[in-house]
């Protein structure tokens, strides 16, 4: 019987098999229904991961990646320097890199979504101006950035055919416990107000660290709020901010910043936010306003 | 899914998404990561496990698991 190595199972949930190798295969599971079912699960892992990580996700993930080429690159230049100066390396380290980078032709490939490893470097490089921008000194760009972060993840999350949520809940409560264990930091969610109904939470991504994001209800619209760590946490009442076509109200709390935003009028989605912030005067007895 | 995935250490998580979302060949994506095409495998094999715990949807039994897991990595 011919002997089949776990590399063979997931170069073939990955595609990486020539078509001989993958019709063999295939014979295989034929006889191996256990293999198959495995082979089946993997190939719907995969899916689920490209279905959760399309657009703006996938974005925010594959900045480490590229960080680590980045490392890579660093390290084998840093090996080539060390060289004694008349021997050369049999291949430009960069290139070879850069070659390995390149997504090849995939036997039966069809989610090739990366584009190619220029633009990827550049977008790390965005990555860290952005979070430059972030610091936490720069308080009136850390109201602008909350804003953006907000808008972008309401655009890609709250869009129709999108599920808006990964927990669906209406309990605020269990929406922090999910939302602390998965980012591994303590989540507060404010009360909810009476004018609006809690959806649910998801992981969001943003600059440098994910973010929470809860979604709610309000007029039949959803409202996509973005929670965020902060290393200045002097309180703020909600204020408008313009980001990319839209505007957001953000605030700070007991730690971290707020950006609330929904296809509403501005008026009433500040109004929503000053009922989030503080709707029995709870907040400003906690910590006294400072600005930002 | 998403928030199982960012919950993978760093390495797995890398190794995973270079070829799922990527689309690399595990070849390409063990030049990239500058690792062994063996480390790839076993960090595919260790994100995908890790992702069916979190996410709470066994992908197969711990019977047919225990079959696959004799399959091993020869290079």
């Amino acid at each position: 019987m011919e002997t089949w190595r776990l590399a063979d199972l997931h170069a073939y949930v990955d595609d990486c098999l020539e078509t001989e190798q993958r019709q063999a295969f295939e014979k295989r599971m034929a006889q191996d229904p256990a293999l198959a079912r495995h082979a089946a699960a993997w190939r719907a892992q995969n899916s689920a991961i490209r279905a959760a990580l399309d657009g703006e996700g996938a974005r925010a993930f594959s900045i480490s990646i590229v960080r680590h080429q980045n490392e890579v690159v660093s390290r084998r230049s840093a090996a080539i320097s060390a060289r004694p100066s008349g021997e050369q390396p049999a291949r430009s380290s960069l290139a070879a890199v850069a070659d390995a980078a390149r997504p090849s032709s995939k036997v039966g490939a069809t989610h090739a979504l990366w584009p190619p490893l220029s633009w990827r470097l550049i977008l790390a490089v965005l990555s860290i101006g952005l979070a430059c921008v972030w610091a936490p000194a720069a308080t009136v760009v850390s109201a602008k950035g909350l804003a953006e972060a907000d808008v972008a993840a309401f655009r890609a999350f709250a869009r129709p055919g999108v599920a808006p949520v990964e927990l669906a809940t209406g309990d605020r409560t269990e929406s922090e416990a999910w939302l602390t264990m998965r980012l591994m930091h303590p989540v507060h969610l404010p009360a909810t107000p009476s004018t609006v109904a809690l959806v649910g939470a998801r992981i969001a991504p943003y600059p440098g660290a994910a973010a929470a994001f809860v979604v709610y209800r309000s007029q039949d619209r959803p409202l996509g709020l973005l929670v965020q760590s902060l290393d200045a946490p002097a309180p703020r009442a909600p204020q408008l901010v313009a980001a990319d076509g839209g505007h957001a109200a953000v605030w700070t709390w007991r730690g971290q910043g707020f950006a609330l935003v929904g296809d509403l009028d501005a008026a009433v989605l500040l109004k929503i936010a000053a009922d989030f912030f503080d709707p029995s005067g709870e907040a400003a007895q906690a910590m006294p306003e400072r600005g930002w | 899914m998403a928030a199982a995935v960012r919950m993978l250490p760093l390495e797995f998580r890398e190794a995973l998404l270079i070829v799922v979302l990527a689309g690399f060949t595990h070849q390409e994506a063990a030049s990239a990561l500058d690792i062994s095409l063996a480390t790839l495998i076993a960090r595919l094999t260790k994100a995908r496990e890790r992702v069916a715990a979190l996410t709470r949807m066994p992908l197969v039994t711990e019977a047919e698991a225990r079959a696959v897991r004799h399959l091993r990595v020869v290079k």
